[in-house]
Protein backbone atom coordinates (compact mmCIF):
# COMPACT_ATOMS: atom_id res chain seq x y z
CA UNK A 1 0.00 0.00 0.00
CA UNK A 2 2.70 2.34 1.22
CA UNK A 3 4.56 1.88 -2.47
CA UNK A 4 1.45 2.19 -4.14
CA UNK A 5 1.12 5.71 -2.64
CA UNK A 6 4.59 6.64 -2.91
CA UNK A 7 4.36 6.25 -6.35
CA UNK A 8 1.25 8.27 -6.80
CA UNK A 9 3.17 10.97 -4.83
CA UNK A 10 6.12 11.12 -7.28
CA UNK A 11 3.98 10.83 -10.46
CA UNK A 12 2.28 13.87 -8.78
CA UNK A 13 5.76 15.55 -8.23
CA UNK A 14 6.62 14.81 -11.80
CA UNK A 15 3.52 16.39 -13.11
CA UNK A 16 4.09 19.35 -10.89
CA UNK A 17 7.53 20.23 -12.04
CA UNK A 18 7.01 19.41 -15.26
CA UNK A 19 4.15 22.03 -15.30
CA UNK A 20 6.26 24.61 -14.06
CA UNK A 21 9.14 24.11 -16.74
CA UNK A 22 6.14 24.28 -19.31
CA UNK A 23 5.34 27.31 -18.19
CA UNK A 24 8.19 29.15 -17.92
CA UNK A 25 9.97 27.53 -21.67
CA UNK A 26 6.37 29.04 -22.97
CA UNK A 27 5.33 32.40 -21.00
CA UNK A 28 8.56 34.74 -23.07
CA UNK A 29 7.08 33.04 -26.52
CA UNK A 30 3.65 33.52 -25.27
CA UNK A 31 4.46 37.30 -24.17
CA UNK A 32 6.25 38.42 -27.16
CA UNK A 33 3.26 37.22 -29.62
CA UNK A 34 1.00 38.88 -27.04
CA UNK A 35 2.63 41.92 -27.18
CA UNK A 36 2.69 41.76 -31.12
CA UNK A 37 -0.99 42.02 -31.02
CA UNK A 38 -1.77 44.15 -28.07
CA UNK A 39 -2.59 47.96 -29.08
CA UNK A 40 -0.48 50.60 -28.64
CA UNK A 41 -2.32 51.62 -25.68
CA UNK A 42 -2.30 48.52 -23.62
CA UNK A 43 1.18 48.39 -23.84
CA UNK A 44 3.44 49.79 -20.99
CA UNK A 45 0.42 49.73 -18.67
CA UNK A 46 0.58 48.59 -14.95
CA UNK A 47 -0.22 46.19 -13.58
CA UNK A 48 0.38 44.34 -17.43
CA UNK A 49 -2.47 42.52 -19.21
CA UNK A 50 -2.01 39.28 -19.63
CA UNK A 51 -4.69 38.65 -22.01
CA UNK A 52 -6.01 40.82 -24.73
CA UNK A 53 -9.65 42.15 -25.19
CA UNK A 54 -9.26 43.92 -28.45
CA UNK A 55 -6.65 42.31 -30.41
CA UNK A 56 -5.03 44.50 -32.94
CA UNK A 57 -3.26 43.51 -36.81
CA UNK A 58 -2.14 46.89 -36.70
CA UNK A 59 1.51 45.86 -35.70
CA UNK A 60 2.01 43.11 -38.01
CA UNK A 61 0.65 45.04 -40.80
CA UNK A 62 3.89 47.33 -40.28
CA UNK A 63 6.01 44.41 -39.61
CA UNK A 64 5.00 42.65 -43.06
CA UNK A 65 5.10 45.95 -44.94
CA UNK A 66 8.75 47.49 -43.35
CA UNK A 67 10.58 44.21 -42.78
CA UNK A 68 9.11 42.23 -45.94
CA UNK A 69 12.59 42.95 -47.99
CA UNK A 70 14.12 41.75 -44.36
CA UNK A 71 12.30 38.58 -44.50
CA UNK A 72 13.33 38.08 -48.10
CA UNK A 73 17.15 38.66 -47.43
CA UNK A 74 17.10 35.81 -44.77
CA UNK A 75 15.80 33.67 -46.80
CA UNK A 76 18.53 34.05 -49.80
CA UNK A 77 20.75 33.94 -47.46
CA UNK A 78 20.14 30.78 -45.58
CA UNK A 79 18.66 28.82 -48.67
CA UNK A 80 21.75 29.89 -50.76
CA UNK A 81 24.03 28.80 -47.44
CA UNK A 82 22.07 25.85 -47.18
CA UNK A 83 22.29 24.32 -50.85
CA UNK A 84 25.67 25.33 -51.05
CA UNK A 85 26.63 23.18 -47.89
CA UNK A 86 24.34 20.31 -48.53
CA UNK A 87 25.97 19.61 -51.60
CA UNK A 88 29.19 20.34 -50.45
CA UNK A 89 28.38 18.22 -47.16
CA UNK A 90 27.14 14.70 -49.55
CA UNK A 91 30.05 14.42 -51.47
CA UNK A 92 32.96 15.34 -48.90
CA UNK A 93 30.76 13.46 -46.47
CA UNK A 94 30.29 10.06 -48.30
CA UNK A 95 34.28 10.19 -49.18
CA UNK A 96 35.60 10.56 -45.63
CA UNK A 97 32.52 8.26 -44.39
CA UNK A 98 33.88 5.29 -47.08
CA UNK A 99 37.49 6.17 -47.68
CA UNK A 100 40.17 7.48 -45.44
CA UNK A 101 41.10 10.46 -46.56
CA UNK A 102 43.30 12.33 -44.73
CA UNK A 103 43.84 10.00 -41.91
CA UNK A 104 41.86 10.62 -39.31
CA UNK A 105 42.64 14.43 -38.42
CA UNK A 106 41.51 15.74 -41.61
CA UNK A 107 38.06 15.25 -40.96
CA UNK A 108 38.37 16.69 -37.36
CA UNK A 109 40.46 19.56 -38.69
CA UNK A 110 37.27 20.87 -40.75
CA UNK A 111 34.89 20.02 -37.87
CA UNK A 112 37.16 22.02 -35.71
CA UNK A 113 36.40 25.24 -38.12
CA UNK A 114 33.29 25.34 -37.24
CA UNK A 115 34.16 26.13 -33.32
CA UNK A 116 36.17 29.13 -34.68
CA UNK A 117 34.68 31.99 -33.08
CA UNK A 118 32.41 34.20 -35.41
CA UNK A 119 34.21 37.61 -34.23
CA UNK A 120 37.56 36.91 -35.34
CA UNK A 121 36.87 35.68 -38.82
CA UNK A 122 34.34 38.70 -38.71
CA UNK A 123 37.16 41.60 -39.05
CA UNK A 124 39.30 40.25 -42.05
CA UNK A 125 35.61 38.61 -44.03
CA UNK A 126 34.83 42.55 -43.24
CA UNK A 127 38.22 43.87 -44.83
CA UNK A 128 37.90 41.32 -47.88
CA UNK A 129 34.23 41.96 -48.50
CA UNK A 130 35.24 45.94 -48.59
CA UNK A 131 38.24 45.44 -50.48
CA UNK A 132 35.77 43.70 -53.35
CA UNK A 133 33.11 46.22 -53.04
CA UNK A 134 30.72 42.98 -52.19
CA UNK A 135 29.61 44.72 -48.96
CA UNK A 136 26.57 44.67 -48.10
CA UNK A 137 25.26 42.22 -50.69
CA UNK A 138 23.81 38.76 -50.39
CA UNK A 139 27.38 37.25 -51.45
CA UNK A 140 28.77 39.01 -48.83
CA UNK A 141 27.24 37.45 -46.12
CA UNK A 142 26.44 33.78 -47.72
CA UNK A 143 30.18 33.31 -48.04
CA UNK A 144 31.06 33.92 -44.31
CA UNK A 145 28.03 31.45 -43.53
CA UNK A 146 29.80 28.73 -45.71
CA UNK A 147 32.53 28.35 -42.96
CA UNK A 148 30.23 27.03 -40.25
CA UNK A 149 27.85 25.37 -42.52
CA UNK A 150 30.00 23.47 -44.68
CA UNK A 151 32.17 21.94 -41.93
CA UNK A 152 29.13 21.09 -39.69
CA UNK A 153 27.04 19.22 -43.49
CA UNK A 154 30.13 17.41 -43.80
CA UNK A 155 30.43 15.79 -40.77
CA UNK A 156 26.86 15.52 -39.97
CA UNK A 157 26.64 13.68 -43.41
CA UNK A 158 29.63 11.66 -42.35
CA UNK A 159 27.68 10.59 -39.62
CA UNK A 160 24.66 9.73 -41.37
CA UNK A 161 26.69 7.70 -44.11
CA UNK A 162 28.44 5.38 -41.54
CA UNK A 163 25.52 4.02 -39.90
CA UNK A 164 24.46 2.56 -43.48
CA UNK A 165 26.09 -0.97 -43.52
CA UNK A 166 29.08 -1.20 -46.15
CA UNK A 167 27.67 -4.96 -46.73
CA UNK A 168 24.54 -3.35 -48.20
CA UNK A 169 26.58 -1.18 -51.21
CA UNK A 170 28.68 -4.14 -51.59
CA UNK A 171 25.70 -6.31 -52.75
CA UNK A 172 24.23 -3.78 -54.88
CA UNK A 173 27.35 -3.93 -56.77
CA UNK A 174 27.52 -7.18 -56.68
CA UNK A 175 24.18 -7.20 -58.39
CA UNK A 176 25.94 -5.51 -61.38
CA UNK A 177 25.71 -1.76 -59.77
CA UNK A 178 28.15 0.81 -60.71
CA UNK A 179 29.59 2.69 -57.53
CA UNK A 180 27.64 5.95 -58.79
CA UNK A 181 24.80 4.01 -58.89
CA UNK A 182 25.04 2.34 -55.58
CA UNK A 183 25.31 5.74 -53.84
CA UNK A 184 21.94 7.48 -55.99
CA UNK A 185 20.08 3.74 -55.50
CA UNK A 186 21.50 2.57 -52.03
CA UNK A 187 23.06 4.76 -50.02
CA UNK A 188 21.06 8.41 -50.99
CA UNK A 189 17.59 6.39 -49.75
CA UNK A 190 18.98 5.41 -46.94
CA UNK A 191 20.41 8.75 -45.63
CA UNK A 192 17.72 11.00 -47.32
CA UNK A 193 15.91 11.67 -43.71
CA UNK A 194 19.79 12.32 -42.19
CA UNK A 195 20.32 14.97 -45.19
CA UNK A 196 17.08 16.76 -44.81
CA UNK A 197 18.10 17.21 -41.20
CA UNK A 198 21.18 18.68 -41.85
CA UNK A 199 20.26 20.93 -43.93
CA UNK A 200 17.34 21.99 -42.11
CA UNK A 201 20.31 22.95 -39.07
CA UNK A 202 22.26 24.34 -41.79
CA UNK A 203 19.21 26.85 -42.42
CA UNK A 204 18.50 27.48 -38.82
CA UNK A 205 21.86 28.23 -38.40
CA UNK A 206 22.19 30.56 -40.88
CA UNK A 207 18.45 32.08 -39.91
CA UNK A 208 19.88 32.67 -36.73
CA UNK A 209 23.36 33.99 -37.32
CA UNK A 210 23.07 37.84 -36.36
CA UNK A 211 27.18 38.96 -36.05
CA UNK A 212 28.36 38.46 -39.80
CA UNK A 213 24.88 39.96 -41.15
CA UNK A 214 25.63 43.03 -38.36
CA UNK A 215 28.95 43.57 -39.91
CA UNK A 216 28.54 43.09 -43.50
CA UNK A 217 25.21 44.29 -44.17
CA UNK A 218 24.49 48.29 -44.18
CA UNK A 219 20.85 49.02 -45.55
CA UNK A 220 20.25 46.57 -48.79
CA UNK A 221 21.18 43.17 -47.82
CA UNK A 222 20.38 43.82 -43.84
CA UNK A 223 18.89 39.87 -42.24
CA UNK A 224 16.00 39.78 -40.19
CA UNK A 225 17.92 39.55 -37.02
CA UNK A 226 19.73 42.52 -38.00
CA UNK A 227 16.69 44.24 -38.38
CA UNK A 228 15.28 43.02 -35.02
CA UNK A 229 18.26 44.26 -33.33
CA UNK A 230 18.44 47.88 -35.00
CA UNK A 231 14.78 48.82 -34.78
CA UNK A 232 15.04 49.05 -30.91
CA UNK A 233 17.68 51.99 -31.77
CA UNK A 234 15.48 53.36 -34.81
CA UNK A 235 12.23 53.50 -33.14
CA UNK A 236 12.40 53.62 -29.65
CA UNK A 237 9.74 51.88 -27.72
CA UNK A 238 7.28 50.52 -30.30
CA UNK A 239 7.55 47.01 -28.78
CA UNK A 240 3.94 45.87 -31.05
CA UNK A 241 5.95 46.55 -33.80
CA UNK A 242 9.45 44.97 -32.82
CA UNK A 243 7.28 41.99 -31.08
CA UNK A 244 5.56 40.93 -34.28
CA UNK A 245 8.78 41.64 -36.56
CA UNK A 246 10.71 38.94 -33.84
CA UNK A 247 7.51 36.86 -34.22
CA UNK A 248 7.66 36.42 -37.88
CA UNK A 249 11.69 35.76 -37.49
CA UNK A 250 11.13 33.16 -34.85
CA UNK A 251 8.01 31.65 -36.61
CA UNK A 252 10.05 29.48 -38.91
CA UNK A 253 12.18 28.29 -36.76
CA UNK A 254 9.80 27.09 -34.59
CA UNK A 255 8.19 24.99 -37.65
CA UNK A 256 11.47 23.56 -38.42
CA UNK A 257 12.04 23.27 -34.73
CA UNK A 258 9.04 21.17 -34.66
CA UNK A 259 9.70 18.51 -37.25
CA UNK A 260 13.34 17.70 -36.12
CA UNK A 261 11.53 16.81 -32.97
CA UNK A 262 14.02 14.07 -32.73
CA UNK A 263 16.92 15.09 -34.26
CA UNK A 264 17.50 18.32 -32.26
CA UNK A 265 20.13 16.85 -29.40
CA UNK A 266 22.07 15.16 -32.28
CA UNK A 267 22.28 18.18 -34.61
CA UNK A 268 23.03 20.49 -31.51
CA UNK A 269 25.71 18.18 -30.01
CA UNK A 270 27.17 18.00 -33.69
CA UNK A 271 26.31 14.19 -33.87
CA UNK A 272 28.33 13.54 -30.32
CA UNK A 273 25.06 12.32 -28.82
CA UNK A 274 22.36 10.25 -30.89
CA UNK B 1 38.23 26.40 -53.77
CA UNK B 2 36.93 29.61 -52.38
CA UNK B 3 36.41 28.06 -49.10
CA UNK B 4 40.39 27.12 -48.98
CA UNK B 5 41.00 30.90 -50.28
CA UNK B 6 38.88 32.28 -47.15
CA UNK B 7 40.58 30.50 -44.99
CA UNK B 8 44.35 31.31 -46.09
CA UNK B 9 43.24 34.87 -46.42
CA UNK B 10 42.42 35.16 -42.34
CA UNK B 11 44.77 33.85 -41.29
CA UNK B 12 47.11 35.81 -43.49
CA UNK B 13 45.14 38.86 -42.90
CA UNK B 14 45.16 38.76 -39.04
CA UNK B 15 48.26 37.75 -38.86
CA UNK B 16 49.05 41.29 -40.28
CA UNK B 17 46.97 43.90 -38.37
CA UNK B 18 46.83 46.84 -39.54
CA UNK B 19 48.99 48.35 -42.25
CA UNK B 20 52.21 49.54 -40.99
CA UNK B 21 53.59 46.31 -39.60
CA UNK B 22 53.85 47.14 -35.70
CA UNK B 23 54.86 44.31 -34.20
CA UNK B 24 53.12 43.04 -30.72
CA UNK B 25 52.07 46.45 -30.50
CA UNK B 26 48.59 45.98 -30.50
CA UNK B 27 48.43 42.73 -27.90
CA UNK B 28 50.49 45.54 -25.59
CA UNK B 29 48.09 47.66 -25.65
CA UNK B 30 45.83 45.33 -25.06
CA UNK B 31 46.82 43.73 -22.23
CA UNK B 32 47.10 47.08 -20.86
CA UNK B 33 43.92 48.41 -21.33
CA UNK B 34 41.19 48.05 -18.48
CA UNK B 35 38.37 47.75 -20.26
CA UNK B 36 39.69 44.30 -21.85
CA UNK B 37 40.61 43.24 -17.92
CA UNK B 38 37.32 43.65 -17.26
CA UNK B 39 35.80 42.07 -20.22
CA UNK B 40 37.92 38.71 -19.63
CA UNK B 41 36.53 38.69 -15.75
CA UNK B 42 32.75 39.16 -17.76
CA UNK B 43 33.24 36.83 -19.97
CA UNK B 44 34.60 34.04 -17.26
CA UNK B 45 32.50 35.38 -14.49
CA UNK B 46 29.32 34.66 -17.35
CA UNK B 47 30.62 31.24 -17.99
CA UNK B 48 30.55 30.21 -14.26
CA UNK B 49 27.52 31.36 -13.82
CA UNK B 50 25.73 29.82 -16.31
CA UNK B 51 27.15 26.27 -15.82
CA UNK B 52 25.98 27.10 -12.01
CA UNK B 53 22.33 27.22 -13.20
CA UNK B 54 22.05 25.39 -16.17
CA UNK B 55 23.96 22.43 -15.70
CA UNK B 56 22.03 21.48 -12.17
CA UNK B 57 18.53 22.37 -13.64
CA UNK B 58 19.06 20.62 -16.93
CA UNK B 59 20.77 17.55 -15.10
CA UNK B 60 17.26 17.45 -12.08
CA UNK B 61 15.04 17.51 -15.39
CA UNK B 62 17.09 14.67 -17.52
CA UNK B 63 16.49 12.55 -14.59
CA UNK B 64 12.81 13.03 -14.46
CA UNK B 65 12.21 12.73 -17.95
CA UNK B 66 13.83 9.24 -17.62
CA UNK B 67 10.45 8.58 -15.74
CA UNK B 68 7.22 7.40 -17.80
CA UNK B 69 4.23 9.96 -17.76
CA UNK B 70 1.39 10.49 -19.71
CA UNK B 71 2.09 13.53 -22.56
CA UNK B 72 5.46 12.73 -22.54
CA UNK B 73 6.04 12.26 -26.15
CA UNK B 74 4.22 16.16 -26.70
CA UNK B 75 5.70 17.66 -23.84
CA UNK B 76 9.47 16.91 -24.15
CA UNK B 77 9.82 18.14 -27.63
CA UNK B 78 8.05 21.65 -26.41
CA UNK B 79 11.09 21.63 -24.17
CA UNK B 80 13.62 21.35 -26.42
CA UNK B 81 12.60 24.66 -28.19
CA UNK B 82 13.82 27.34 -26.93
CA UNK B 83 17.47 26.31 -27.92
CA UNK B 84 16.39 27.33 -31.84
CA UNK B 85 15.24 30.27 -31.43
CA UNK B 86 17.04 33.33 -32.94
CA UNK B 87 19.49 34.73 -30.19
CA UNK B 88 18.57 38.06 -30.68
CA UNK B 89 15.28 37.29 -30.38
CA UNK B 90 15.50 36.22 -26.91
CA UNK B 91 17.47 39.15 -26.30
CA UNK B 92 14.77 40.91 -27.15
CA UNK B 93 12.09 39.20 -25.51
CA UNK B 94 14.85 39.77 -22.00
CA UNK B 95 13.75 43.28 -22.69
CA UNK B 96 10.50 42.75 -22.64
CA UNK B 97 10.12 40.76 -20.17
CA UNK B 98 12.47 42.55 -17.85
CA UNK B 99 11.18 45.66 -18.23
CA UNK B 100 11.65 47.59 -15.28
CA UNK B 101 8.32 49.83 -15.18
CA UNK B 102 5.38 47.47 -16.34
CA UNK B 103 7.69 44.30 -17.53
CA UNK B 104 5.45 41.03 -16.46
CA UNK B 105 8.55 39.80 -14.16
CA UNK B 106 8.73 42.63 -12.09
CA UNK B 107 4.93 42.47 -12.14
CA UNK B 108 5.30 38.60 -10.48
CA UNK B 109 7.72 39.96 -8.27
CA UNK B 110 5.52 42.19 -6.41
CA UNK B 111 2.82 39.80 -6.62
CA UNK B 112 4.84 37.81 -4.33
CA UNK B 113 5.46 41.03 -2.12
CA UNK B 114 9.07 40.97 -3.64
CA UNK B 115 10.90 44.46 -4.30
CA UNK B 116 11.29 45.21 -8.28
CA UNK B 117 14.46 45.65 -9.75
CA UNK B 118 15.77 46.96 -12.33
CA UNK B 119 17.65 43.93 -14.12
CA UNK B 120 19.36 44.90 -17.12
CA UNK B 121 19.07 48.65 -16.60
CA UNK B 122 21.49 48.31 -13.40
CA UNK B 123 25.01 47.41 -13.52
CA UNK B 124 25.11 45.23 -10.70
CA UNK B 125 22.02 42.51 -11.91
CA UNK B 126 22.67 43.17 -15.62
CA UNK B 127 24.89 40.33 -16.15
CA UNK B 128 22.76 37.58 -14.03
CA UNK B 129 19.80 38.77 -16.40
CA UNK B 130 21.98 37.85 -19.50
CA UNK B 131 22.62 34.80 -17.46
CA UNK B 132 18.61 34.05 -16.56
CA UNK B 133 18.13 34.49 -20.87
CA UNK B 134 20.61 32.33 -21.42
CA UNK B 135 19.55 29.52 -19.25
CA UNK B 136 15.76 30.06 -20.42
CA UNK B 137 17.81 29.12 -23.99
CA UNK B 138 20.30 26.83 -22.85
CA UNK B 139 19.32 24.65 -20.18
CA UNK B 140 16.92 22.54 -23.04
CA UNK B 141 19.81 21.44 -24.50
CA UNK B 142 22.28 20.64 -21.65
CA UNK B 143 18.93 18.74 -20.34
CA UNK B 144 18.89 17.00 -23.79
CA UNK B 145 22.39 15.80 -24.36
CA UNK B 146 21.98 14.44 -20.67
CA UNK B 147 18.84 12.88 -21.23
CA UNK B 148 20.40 10.95 -24.51
CA UNK B 149 23.14 10.37 -22.67
CA UNK B 150 20.99 9.10 -19.95
CA UNK B 151 18.67 6.65 -21.87
CA UNK B 152 21.47 5.23 -23.58
CA UNK B 153 23.51 3.60 -20.11
CA UNK B 154 23.71 0.09 -19.84
CA UNK B 155 21.09 -1.79 -17.62
CA UNK B 156 22.69 -4.06 -16.42
CA UNK B 157 25.12 -2.65 -13.49
CA UNK B 158 21.86 -1.36 -12.95
CA UNK B 159 20.43 -4.75 -11.91
CA UNK B 160 23.17 -6.20 -10.40
CA UNK B 161 23.17 -2.59 -8.10
CA UNK B 162 19.33 -3.60 -7.02
CA UNK B 163 20.44 -7.19 -6.18
CA UNK B 164 23.19 -5.92 -3.81
CA UNK B 165 20.43 -4.11 -2.01
CA UNK B 166 21.51 0.02 -3.11
CA UNK B 167 19.74 2.52 -2.46
CA UNK B 168 18.57 5.19 -5.23
CA UNK B 169 21.17 7.74 -4.01
CA UNK B 170 24.30 5.38 -3.73
CA UNK B 171 23.65 3.89 -7.45
CA UNK B 172 22.99 7.72 -8.28
CA UNK B 173 26.41 8.57 -6.97
CA UNK B 174 28.55 5.70 -7.94
CA UNK B 175 27.05 4.14 -11.06
CA UNK B 176 25.19 7.09 -12.84
CA UNK B 177 27.89 9.56 -12.49
CA UNK B 178 30.82 7.77 -13.27
CA UNK B 179 29.18 5.76 -16.32
CA UNK B 180 27.67 9.15 -17.54
CA UNK B 181 30.78 10.99 -17.09
CA UNK B 182 31.88 11.28 -21.03
CA UNK B 183 28.73 13.01 -21.65
CA UNK B 184 29.02 15.65 -18.72
CA UNK B 185 32.21 16.10 -19.96
CA UNK B 186 30.98 16.81 -23.31
CA UNK B 187 27.83 19.21 -22.44
CA UNK B 188 29.66 21.24 -19.84
CA UNK B 189 32.76 21.86 -22.69
CA UNK B 190 30.38 22.82 -25.00
CA UNK B 191 28.96 25.34 -23.16
CA UNK B 192 31.61 27.02 -21.96
CA UNK B 193 33.07 27.43 -25.96
CA UNK B 194 29.25 28.72 -26.63
CA UNK B 195 29.51 31.08 -23.57
CA UNK B 196 32.57 32.39 -24.09
CA UNK B 197 32.21 33.51 -27.44
CA UNK B 198 28.75 35.53 -26.27
CA UNK B 199 27.53 37.99 -28.25
CA UNK B 200 23.76 38.45 -29.76
CA UNK B 201 21.60 38.36 -26.42
CA UNK B 202 23.71 40.64 -25.19
CA UNK B 203 23.98 42.63 -28.29
CA UNK B 204 20.30 43.30 -28.37
CA UNK B 205 19.77 43.50 -24.19
CA UNK B 206 22.59 45.90 -23.40
CA UNK B 207 25.11 46.73 -25.56
CA UNK B 208 28.03 45.86 -23.19
CA UNK B 209 26.45 48.18 -20.75
CA UNK B 210 25.76 49.88 -17.93
CA UNK B 211 29.00 51.17 -18.11
CA UNK B 212 30.54 47.76 -19.07
CA UNK B 213 28.72 45.22 -16.70
CA UNK B 214 27.92 42.91 -19.36
CA UNK B 215 31.00 43.68 -21.96
CA UNK B 216 32.45 40.12 -22.69
CA UNK B 217 35.14 39.90 -24.72
CA UNK B 218 32.91 39.13 -28.04
CA UNK B 219 31.29 42.50 -27.02
CA UNK B 220 34.33 44.14 -26.78
CA UNK B 221 36.00 43.05 -29.74
CA UNK B 222 33.02 44.21 -31.55
CA UNK B 223 33.06 47.54 -30.24
CA UNK B 224 36.68 47.95 -30.47
CA UNK B 225 36.68 47.02 -34.28
CA UNK B 226 33.12 48.22 -35.73
CA UNK B 227 32.71 51.42 -33.21
CA UNK B 228 35.77 52.50 -32.86
CA UNK B 229 37.45 51.08 -36.05
CA UNK B 230 40.53 50.18 -34.40
CA UNK B 231 40.94 47.07 -36.76
CA UNK B 232 44.17 46.11 -35.46
CA UNK B 233 43.67 45.96 -32.27
CA UNK B 234 40.13 44.12 -31.91
CA UNK B 235 42.22 41.55 -33.91
CA UNK B 236 44.27 41.01 -31.51
CA UNK B 237 41.72 41.07 -28.63
CA UNK B 238 39.69 38.15 -31.57
CA UNK B 239 43.47 36.17 -31.38
CA UNK B 240 43.12 36.35 -27.51
CA UNK B 241 39.57 34.93 -27.20
CA UNK B 242 39.71 32.07 -30.27
CA UNK B 243 43.09 30.78 -28.02
CA UNK B 244 40.98 30.25 -25.12
CA UNK B 245 38.42 28.67 -27.43
CA UNK B 246 41.09 26.69 -29.31
CA UNK B 247 41.94 25.14 -25.78
CA UNK B 248 38.21 23.90 -25.28
CA UNK B 249 38.09 22.73 -28.86
CA UNK B 250 41.49 20.61 -28.56
CA UNK B 251 39.59 19.24 -25.85
CA UNK B 252 36.38 18.55 -27.72
CA UNK B 253 37.71 16.68 -30.64
CA UNK B 254 39.67 14.41 -28.29
CA UNK B 255 36.77 13.15 -26.58
CA UNK B 256 34.91 12.82 -29.80
CA UNK B 257 38.22 11.47 -31.25
CA UNK B 258 38.02 8.90 -28.34
CA UNK B 259 34.30 8.35 -28.71
CA UNK B 260 34.37 7.48 -32.39
CA UNK B 261 36.78 4.24 -31.60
Amino acid sequence: MSIRVQKVISQFLIYIIIGITLIFTLFPLYWMLLTSFQPSDELMQYPPRFITTSPTLEHWRFALTTRWRNFINSFIISASATAIATVAGLTSGYAFARYRIGGNSLPFWILSLKFFPPIVSAVPFFLMMNQFHLLDTHIAVIIPHLIITIPFAVWMIKGFVTEVPRELEEAAMIDGCSHLGVIYRVTLPLIAPGVVVTALFCFVWSWNDFLFALILTRSHAVTLPVAVAGMREAHGLMWGAVSATATIATLPILIIAIALQKYIVRGLSLGAVK
Amino acid sequence: MIYSLTVSFRLYDLRVPGHPFVGFNNYLRLFADPRFHNALKVTILLVLGELALQFPIGFGLALLLTHGFRGKKLIQPVLLMPMMVTPVVVGYMGRLLFETRSGPINYFLSLLGLPSASWHTAANTALLTVMLLDTWQWTPFVMGVLLAGLVSLPLEPYESAKVDGASGLQTFWYLTLPLLKPVIALVIIMRVLAVLQAFDTIYVLTMGGPGTATETLGIYTYLIGFRYWDIGQASSAAWVLSLMVSIGVTIFLKMMEREQR
